[in-house]
């Protein structure tokens, strides 16, 4: 049996892993309805369109698409185990002979359209925000407006030469998977820490990744495709002043704390003695009132991470109000309370010590 | 194996694997998945009836061209992630995304001695999962809030009269960069996309819930002056299980002694090695030829490296940073190793990138490593 006629092929509408293949005779469909599924998988297959040849030249190599094949109102469907791709070209091949591989094979394409529309995600902002970042910086955060693609990441994000704009090499570490935030819409991107950590081979053959007092730009390409395989509406610039290294420890005691008065809704507002990394900070500060309950409210982080303010969804009360202080937050360059980035042993400034949580008390000022 | 996987706290049911990342294999029939969106392990009961008893050589060209036709995807949407053998059957097993963003999904495929390639289906089958993002750090609730359409995810939410679907994501997330299973526990090593710190993990096995895991700050020091705590890229268990050698992000091969791990907290590993600039290391594998035990590290920018276990035991923990360094190393020829495992005792099955970029799977004979 092999069809002497053109059939045609289409796409379910309703599920994007069932193409439909029409047209055939009622002789032809009585025959495939006495075929088991074995003798489907013998006689028809669906294939990649780019593979047809080495299929038929080498058999036993290429494997047609996992899925089935099944007869169903008048049409030969095909159930892929994964849904068709958009933007590919897929063939429907009929074997008349599956016993013998040299035997006569009708081919029959089909394109999935790729649908892409126009760009609706954009890059919604660049941490650190602030102009200046210490030359031993470890990361940085790119916050998206809507879920992005995986593997975009080392092509279309870069650090520049401020005033050449040419690409300085090897600043990121490759890390692959990327490191996504669960809806894809926070990408991290980690600096070499090879070249940062000071003692380690990259540090001492190829130096920093960058150099102080040499402007840089990060430049965001609009090619940075979406999760619809859409480009970005546009692509994004971010200048940044270098400054010296930054290997002193956190310490919660050089803040500035500006305490509320009792019985207002004023925020609690807190100045830090440097910008801090602006992942950990949406999470690292807590306010529990005398009896335990967390304090709830807005949370606003200027632009520079250098100061947190929380606006209490209720009135301050007469209370003793403790901040905790989550030990692991850190700075631009991954300073934490409780450690140096990439500590000296014989700098006992720099000991690292164990503790769960720091605390801060305050009472909230009478007006 | 029916009793051990009943012991296992498995229960029937399909795993809700959102993106695939490394695999190990751990009681006979368990297969271990990171699951890097959810940060989260499942253990699959796998019923593979291959025979362990016959050892057999692999040698399977072009396997990411055979996977690109079989998933019906192009090749450039073919992710390998993990690779693993399963020491009951010898079989090869691949965890592999096809594609990204909203057409990307995942499989666990099994990749036969002539290179038949066969998915392993999850409806339906026995499996556990254990998350593991919790044990870092308890305190953290924080998600971001995300409307949907439809009604396929998420939940119900009023705003005054308006309903909305939504689901929290989390933005902590951790990646698991490597898994394996010794003695009835899982030790994971991974990267978290916020704090930058070492996530070496011990998870009893059968899954107890993430009050039983055991998480470690785990440091390296570099030649004696400098510490740091960093990501684990691989790791390898040696010296019958006591010693942990680990490769770093930036490129140190670290020995720690898992002696020092029960007692958690801070825990100092030595860096016996350095690899250089430039570098990831992409894979591990331990051996053993001639009665002697070995290490092979793949690497990015640098040949495949041959180390002696107990050269590692007896190298002194580093003082001067100079290229080459430290441990004794050997380089090998094979060409653009990506990942590795044990095939069985006497060989060692490599996932080889060759310089037309096509994926090979071969096994070496260790007595030729």
């Amino acid at each position: 049996m092999i069809s002497k006629h053109q059939l045609h092929l289409e796409w379910s509408s309703d599920h994007s892993n069932i193409l439909i293949i029409q047209d055939w005779t009622e002789e032809e469909l009585n025959y495939i309805r006495g075929l088991n599924d074995h003798e489907l998988s013998c006689r028809f297959y669906l294939l990649l369109s780019e593979f047809i040849e080495p299929f038929l030249n080498d058999h036993d190599s290429i494997q047609p698409i996992a899925g089935s094949f099944r007869i169903e109102d008048n049409s030969l469907k095909f159930i892929s185990r994964f849904n068709f791709m958009n933007g590919v070209n897929y063939s429907f091949l009929i074997k008349e002979n599956p016993e013998n591989h040299h035997s006569e094979t009708k081919v029959y394409s089909i394109k999935r359209k790729l649908i892409k529309g126009a760009p609706s995600t954009s890059i919604l902002n660049v941490y650190p925000s602030g102009s200046e970042i210490p030359l031993n910086l470890l990361k940085i955060y790119l916050y998206f407006s809507a879920k992005m693609s995986e593997g975009f990441a080392s092509r279309c994000v870069q650090f520049r030469d401020a005033s050449t704009l040419e690409i300085i090499p090897d600043v990121f570490l490759p890390m692959k998977p990327e490191l996504w935030n669960e809806s894809r819409t926070r990408l991290t991107l980690l600096l070499d820490p090879g070249r940062i950590k000071r003692g380690l081979v990259p540090n001492m053959e190829v130096g920093y990744p960058l150099n102080e007092g040499v402007p840089v730009v990060v430049t965001v390409d609009k090619d940075f495709q979406d999760s619809a395989g859409r480009n970005l509406v546009d692509g994004i610039r971010k200048e940044f002043n270098v400054s010296d290294t930054l290997r002193v420890k956190l310490d919660h005691v050089l803040w500035e704390y500006n305490i509320p008065s009792i019985d207002s809704f004023d925020p609690i507002s807190i100045n830090f003695d440097r910008p801090l990394d602006r992942g950990l900070l949406e999470n690292s500060l807590k306010i529990v009132d005398d009896r335990g309950r967390y304090v709830e409210g807005e949370l606003f982080v200027d632009i520079g991470e250098q100061s947190w303010h929380l606006k209490p969804k209720y009135k301050w009360m007469t209370s003793d109000y403790r901040l905790i202080i989550n030990p692991l937050l850190e700075d631009l360059a991954g300073n934490s309370l409780i450690r140096v980035f990439d500590r000296d042993i014989e700098n006992s400034n720099h000991d690292p010590f164990v503790i769960d949580e720091v605390v801060y008390t305050f009472k909230c000022v009478d007006k | 194996m029916t009793n051990n996987v009943l012991d296992s706290g498995l229960n029937m049911g399909s795993p809700d694997i959102k993106s695939v990342g490394p695999i190990a294999f751990g009681p006979p029939g368990i297969l271990f998945v990171a699951d890097n969106a959810s940060a989260c392990i499942f253990a699959i009961e796998i019923n593979d009836s291959g025979d362990a008893s016959q050892q057999h050589s692999v040698k399977v060209d072009k396997l990411d061209t055979l996977i690109s036709s079989y998933l019906g995807c192009p090749r450039s949407d073919v992710f390998i992630r993990g690779m693993a053998v399963n020491p009951s059957s010898q079989e090869t097993y691949l965890s592999v995304m096809r594609g990204s963003g909203d057409q990307g999904s995942s499989a666990i495929l099994k990749i036969g001695v002539s290179g038949i390639i066969s998915e392993v289906l999850l409806d339906n089958v026995r499996f556990a999962s254990e998350a593991i993002d919790g044990a870092a750090a308890p305190s953290d609730d924080r998600k971001e809030v995300r409307l949907l359409r439809g009604e396929r995810e998420g939940e119900d939410v009023y705003f005054g009269q308006n309903k909305y679907r939504v689901v929290y994501d989390k933005y902590r997330t951790i990646t698991i960069t490597d898994m394996s299973f010794v003695d009835g526990a899982l030790f994971v090593a991974g990267a978290s996309n916020e704090e930058f710190s070492s996530t070496f993990r011990c998870i009893n096995f059968p899954f107890k819930g993430n009050s039983e895991n055991n998480s470690l700050e785990i440091f390296h020091v570099s030649h004696g002056k400098y510490e740091t705590a960093s990501p684990i890229r691989n790791f390898k268990l040696y010296n019958n299980n006591k010693n942990v050698v680990a490769s770093y992000t930036c490129t140190p091969i670290v020995n720690f002694s898992l002696d020092d791990f029960t007692s958690g907290g801070h825990v100092k590993g030595e860096t016996v090695a350095e690899l250089g600039s430039g570098n990831t290391p992409l894979g591990m594998v331990s051996y053993l030829r001639d009665g002697e035990e070995y290490l092979l590290v793949s690497n990015s920018h640098y040949p495949l490296m041959k180390i002696a276990c107990k050269d590692l035991a007896n190298q002194e923990e580093l003082t001067e940073p100079k290229t080459p360094l430290g441990v004794k190393r050997e380089n090998l020829s094979h060409e653009g190793v990506l990942q590795m495992d044990n095939l069985n005792g006497s060989e060692v099955i490599m996932l080889q990138e060759d310089s037309s970029g096509n994926f090979n799977l071969r096994s070496y004979s260790t007595s030729t490593l």
